[in-house]
């Protein structure tokens, strides 16, 4: 077992009056793939943005690589290890891919090292060295989800935050880039991934985390939840949008409820 | 920038001389001449434009382009806080306003004191900062509109303490002081003086002024290329991301706002010393129009945009003012407006012919052509709005034409001979028609819009 990186302890978190988060702990370890899967409105988001000091959980504790970093800004805890891919992305548009790609190594000031992670990152996606000077809002949505990947990786992390990747992405590129998740997680980085695509998401990941409004249902190694009949019951139980089926082929969701795209 | 545009193998190689160039001090100078076609394009019109004024002009011509010095500098700042940091600050001229009034009362008979400039300068300066931390730090959680609301009432706040701190009260003095002179404005301030010289001539301030206006250029072009300007355009796109990469966000916009300020500041502080008198009027709300306009003629956010618009703001009320050099500008640029707009050089002939024909009625009247004139100015818009609706070509034709001789006779019976009134709404058509024509403005970057 890895020692853990990331421990979250009886995670409390409001916005306003509404309790999106009860209770919540969960532990990713150095290197490993985690991922968090659950229903829509749930607070997959959330956590991340926890775990990133955007949202300020009322109680509870957040430790990273031995240090409790519950009180910290989001810059300290960047400038720890952790870096995130958020939902949609957020390119800066009108940037060039080059800028944004800057814009992820902000709190660094290791001009040389940047350069070369600079060319290693247009070494590892030669589409985005084609494009580098190109406003980040003419990519396509692959080259986009690269250029969001490769902005995160640009400070360095220890720990990498994917908030559903494979949105919007057609299943191939869903591979690819969970092939490159895997990769990073041989390099030693874990990774944290939130996703709707739970098929895929289990076939990388070593555990998995169920939430369901806000508190963990169920957890365990991803062999064991793909097995579990309960996990489909944690969705099922919401009743209207069937996103998954982590034992099927992905009939029951592909007519129904909204494509996962329309979201914005 | 220098941003690849090429495959990365090329990009790999280019890394070495990039490293080289911060290395040794040769590699600095070639990598400032690779950059240089960019600061000629600025630089070189700039210093010809000033060789002319000095050379040639008379008071008058330097006095103008003082002005535009002034406004470029001005312009600069704004476009750094609007276009860059994308903070819609609407108070700006209270920070002129805060500079100039706090050089007045270092160096003025105002209060006795006549401080050196090179204390006098940094105060004003410092100030003016002080007058946007002030306000930027509760005003910074705000909105863009909210925040566009709190400054503009700032602004107006400034504006009212320069007019009421004439009569201060000083209860345990039990005496008033008379702080801003009120509506009379400071008096007196004296010229910066520096080394035991000071600016005697128009030509002399041309001088002082125009070298600002190229030190705040190149500091602030250091800026906008600088990571700092990148954060300043990321956090305009998406706060939220922004703080997701650990973009100090607060602070980026403190930044934001105290420079502008500070550079703000500074142009009050030499405007003051400039005019050697400072007033409330000086800070109304046209000013702070037409430094909006001159940075969204030039392209929010282009620090060249913004001289540029500085430039024509400045110099375009003047040339108006003089009816023979108005009328060739408006006949010129309307003919050229409507062969580049509508690619149809009829549309000029069209334009020569309506034009001949106004003149020829007016003339031919010689009564009282100001009803009509009225009248007219009250149908353009009128026939403006209908232009649209009329589809069948002749129709269409026949009021196109119908309106440029309407245009014509408002003009020639009214504007022409009274600046005051053409001028601004010459502002606005152009204003209006450069939104239409070109939305991202002269040097702006143009916004895909994906969809
Ligand atoms: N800034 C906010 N202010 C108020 N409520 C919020 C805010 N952000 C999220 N919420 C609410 O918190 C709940 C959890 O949101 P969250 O974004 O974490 O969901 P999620 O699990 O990521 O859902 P999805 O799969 O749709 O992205 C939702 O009910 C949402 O409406
Ligand atoms: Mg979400």
């Amino acid at each position: 077992m890895h020692a853990p990186l990331l421990q979250l302890q009886h995670i409390n978190a409001h916005y306003g009056p509404i309790h999106v988060l009860k209770d919540l702990s969960l532990e990713v370890g150095a290197g490993e793939i985690v991922c968090l899967l659950g229903g829509n409105a749930c607070g997959k988001s959330t956590t991340l943005k926890t775990i990133l000091g955007l949202v300020t959980p009322s109680s509870g504790t957040i430790v990273f690589a031995g240090e409790p970093i519950t009180g910290w800004s989001s810059s300290e805890r960047i400038r720890r290890g952790i870096a995130v891919v958020p939902e949609n992305r957020r390119l800066f548009g009108p940037l060039t891919v080059h800028e944004n790609l800057l814009m992820g190594a902000y709190l660094r000031h290791d001009r040389r090292a940047i350069d070369e992670d600079l060319a290693r990152i247009y070494a590892r996606f030669p589409r985005l060295s084609e494009r580098a000077g190109q406003p980040a809002q003419t990519l396509s949505g692959g080259e986009q989800q690269m250029l969001a990947v490769g902005r995160a990786l640009m400070s360095r992390p220890k720990l990498l935050l994917l908030d559903e990747p494979s949105m919007g992405l057609a299943p191939q590129l869903v591979e690819q880039s969970f092939a490159l998740l895997q990769m990073l997680s041989r390099q030693g980085v874990a990774v944290l991934v939130v996703e709707q695509n739970a098929r895929v998401a289990l076939q990388i990941a070593q555990r998995g985390y169920v939430l369901q409004t806000g508190r963990v249902v169920l957890e365990g190694a991803a062999a064991g939840l793909v097995a579990n009949d309960q996990l489909r019951r944690a969705y099922l139980s919401r009743g209207s949008v069937i996103r998954f089926s982590p034992l099927g082929h992905g009939r029951a969701w592909r007519g129904h409820g909204r494509q996962s795209g329309e979201r914005r | 920038m220098n941003t690849p545009t090429i495959g990365h193998e090329e990009w790999a190689v280019e890394l070495e001389a990039r490293r080289d160039w911060r290395r040794d001090r040769w590699g600095w100078l070639q990598h400032q001449a690779r950059q240089a076609p960019s600061a000629a394009l600025v630089g070189l019109p700039l210093a010809l434009a000033l060789a002319l004024a000095l050379l040639f002009g008379n008071d008058y011509i330097l006095r103008v382009a003082g002005t535009a010095c002034i406004y470029g500098v001005l312009a600069m700042g704004l476009t750094l806080v609007v276009g860059q940091a994308g903070l819609l600050d609407l108070g700006y001229v209270a920070y002129f306003g805060v500079g100039a009034y706090a050089y007045a009362l270092l160096a003025s008979p105002q209060l006795g004191l006549h401080t050196p400039i090179w204390l006098a300068l940094p105060a004003a300066i410092g100030a003016a900062m002080a007058a946007g931390l002030l306000l930027g730090v509760p005003g910074l959680r705000l909105n863009d509109d909210y925040l566009g609301i709190v400054t503009l009432g700032f602004g107006q706040v400034i504006v009212l303490l320069a007019l009421k701190l004439d009569r201060l009260a000083l209860p345990w003095a039990g005496a008033t002081l008379d702080l801003t002179g009120g509506p009379n404005g400071i008096l007196g301030i004296d010229p910066p003086r520096l080394l035991g010289w000071a600016p005697a001539t128009q030509g002399h301030w041309l001088l002082v002024l125009a070298a600002t206006l190229l030190a705040v250029l190149a500091l602030a072009s250091r800026v906008v290329d600088a990571p700092l300007g990148q954060a300043w355009r990321a956090l305009r796109e998406d706060p939220l991301a922004a703080a997701a990469m650990g973009l100090p966000v607060t602070r980026l916009r403190l930044l934001a706002v105290s420079s502008g300020a500070a550079i703000a500041g500074l142009a009050g502080a030499l405007f003051a010393g400039w005019q050697g008198a400072i007033f409330p009027v000086n800070l109304d709300l046209s000013l702070l129009l037409t430094l909006y306009a001159a940075i969204l003629i030039g392209g929010l956010g282009s620090l060249p945009g913004a001289l540029v618009g500085a430039a024509l703001l400045a110099a375009l009320p003047e040339i108006l003012r003089d009816p023979a050099l108005g009328r060739a500008l408006v006949y010129g640029g309307g003919a050229l407006a409507l062969i580049l707009w509508r690619r149809w050089p009829g549309a000029a002939l069209l334009a020569a012919g309506g034009c001949g024909i106004a003149i020829a009625a007016s003339l031919a009247t010689q009564a009282d052509v100001t009803l009509a004139g009225n009248l007219a100015l009250v149908a353009l818009p009128i026939v403006l709005a209908a232009l649209p609706l009329v589809r069948r070509p002749w129709q269409r034709l026949g009021l196109q034409a119908f309106t440029l001789v309407l245009a014509t006779f408002a003009w020639e019976t009214r504007l022409a001979a009274e600046p005051g009134l053409a001028r601004p709404l010459l502002l606005g058509v152009a204003l209006i028609a450069m939104l239409i024509v070109r939305p991202h403005g002269l040097f702006g970057r143009q916004r895909v819009t994906v969809v």
